[in-house]
């Protein structure tokens, strides 16, 4: 065997990996060769000098200051999740899948807006609400940039447009939903709704869409969103 | 086995990777309640995950208080997208991922020149125990060195490269735990963990830390 063939080797030979036939041409070069046999010395004891990094303790109050952090607000999950939380279980569905076409309709918005070309046909489709929320998974689990990403800064504006609109073009349906968070949460996505710029013509028109409604939940929600949508004194 | 991410001795055991799924994760009952909103349960995660955590971003970044924002940032974007954490894995791989993650964006974000130079100064005082500390003030000083020349020596090492050395040498991982947690192909991990060892070897052989005098 020549040198560097035996030194290629040596990485799988210190672990065991070698099959027996190559690992007996390799120890009978290194049985003959110094240089080889000095080489491999160096890698175990490299290894073996690794090893004496060991043991450390993380600092003691690493979780405190974790949590502390959390409670000041950092780290907080996307607004879709934290609104889905809250709701009962039973009802979680009824939310996350509006929520799911919020975002879909979002990506379709854009979609649409790209330069249209008349002679060409996409060849994309457009993203279904399962395939936009793999990817939400997959870029939110594994994906570095997307942890870098503040995530109600980007879909903040354009969502609460996008679920304004929703809830005009189905007063009752999108009623249905939000009767169904807990006052905080439905706090969170009606503040989040009166973000959006120009809203507050939407927002009026929605409570009196709702007013018109004979569901009885209908006008403590049309207050709500009356008030947010007030101009300032 | 407990976990999918096996934490073993180096060199022991390597080829005994669990498969996944081989076991119930036992982290599920936490995350679960955590992701129904119950936030004592995260922080019952973090005091499970955080010394591999803590220890794997010491290796990487040279200093406990890089490793200490790093292994923050780690939890606080586990916080933030634990949501998307589906068993298909162990919620250890899940966890060992985000702190890779956190490790090589550290990296990128800054100068290298200056993750030295910080490495280098808080090496001193690193906290870098060993698993046996010796009594006699001369030998826990040679070892104290030897441990900063080892660590000094990683942080020559590009961190592509050295990610996978530190988990299958110091993390005691698998190969195949190795490749689905850096979504890498194990014949690559492998290579990259050799040729990490080579490019340590020859840092330290350069520092006079280690020569084929020693046996």
């Amino acid at each position: 065997m020549r040198h560097s063939e035996v030194h290629s080797d040596l990485g799988d030979y210190l672990e065991g990996d070698l099959p027996l036939d190559r690992r007996a041409l390799v120890d009978a070069h290194l049985d003959s060769c110094d240089a080889c046999a000095g080489r491999l010395h160096e890698l175990r004891a490299t290894v073996d000098a690794l090893r004496t990094l060991g043991e450390v303790a993380p600092p003691p109050d690493l979780a405190r200051a974790v949590m502390a952090r959390i409670a000041a607000g950092e780290g907080r999950p996307p607004w879709a999740v934290r609104l889905a939380r809250r709701v009962p279980a039973p009802l979680r569905g009824r939310l996350v899948a509006p929520v799911v076409a919020l975002a879909s309709a979002a990506v379709v918005a854009v979609w649409l807006r790209a330069p249209a070309n008349p002679t060409i046909e996409p060849v994309v489709p457009a993203p279904t609400a399962q395939s936009l929320a793999d990817a939400i998974e997959r870029s939110g689990r594994f994906g570095a940039a997307a942890e870098d990403v503040d995530e109600e800064a980007v879909v903040g504006p354009r969502a609460a447009a996008d679920e304004l609109s929703r809830a005009l073009g189905s007063p009752s349906a999108w009623l249905g939903t939000a009767a169904a968070l807990e006052p905080r949460a439905r706090g969170e996505l009606l503040a989040m709704l009166a973000k959006a710029p120009g809203s507050a013509e939407g927002l009026r028109s929605l409570a009196a869409e709702l007013r018109r409604l004979s569901d009885p939940r209908a006008p403590a929600i049309a207050d709500e969103i009356d008030r947010l949508a007030a101009p300032a004194p | 086995m407990g976990h999918e991410i096996v934490e073993r001795g180096p060199l022991q055991g390597r080829r005994a990777a669990a498969s996944p799924g081989a076991e119930a994760d036992p982290d599920l009952d936490l995350v679960l309640r955590w992701q129904a909103g119950e936030e004592e349960a995260f922080e019952a995660l973090i005091r499970r995950h955080e010394r591999r955590v803590y220890r794997l971003l010491l290796r990487m970044l040279g200093t406990p208080e890089e490793a200490e924002d790093a292994a923050q940032e780690t939890f606080l974007n586990l916080h933030r997208h634990g949501h998307a954490f589906r068993r298909d894995a162990r919620f250890s791989t899940f966890v060992y991922r985000v702190a890779a993650n956190a490790a090589l964006n550290r990296r990128r974000s800054r100068g290298r020149s200056h993750a030295r130079e910080r490495s280098l100064a808080g090496m001193q005082q690193a906290g870098f125990e060993g698993p046996e500390s010796p009594q006699d003030p001369e030998a826990a000083y040679a070892q104290s060195e030897l441990r900063g020349r080892v660590q000094r020596g990683l942080l020559e090492i590009a961190p592509k490269l050295r990610l996978p050395l530190v988990l299958y040498d110091l993390e005691g991982l698998a190969y195949p735990e190795i490749a689905r947690l850096l979504e890498l192909p194990e014949g690559t991990v492998k290579s990259r963990i050799h040729r990490a060892r080579e490019l340590l070897r020859e840092a330290l052989v350069a520092d006079g830390a280690i020569g084929r005098s020693q046996s």
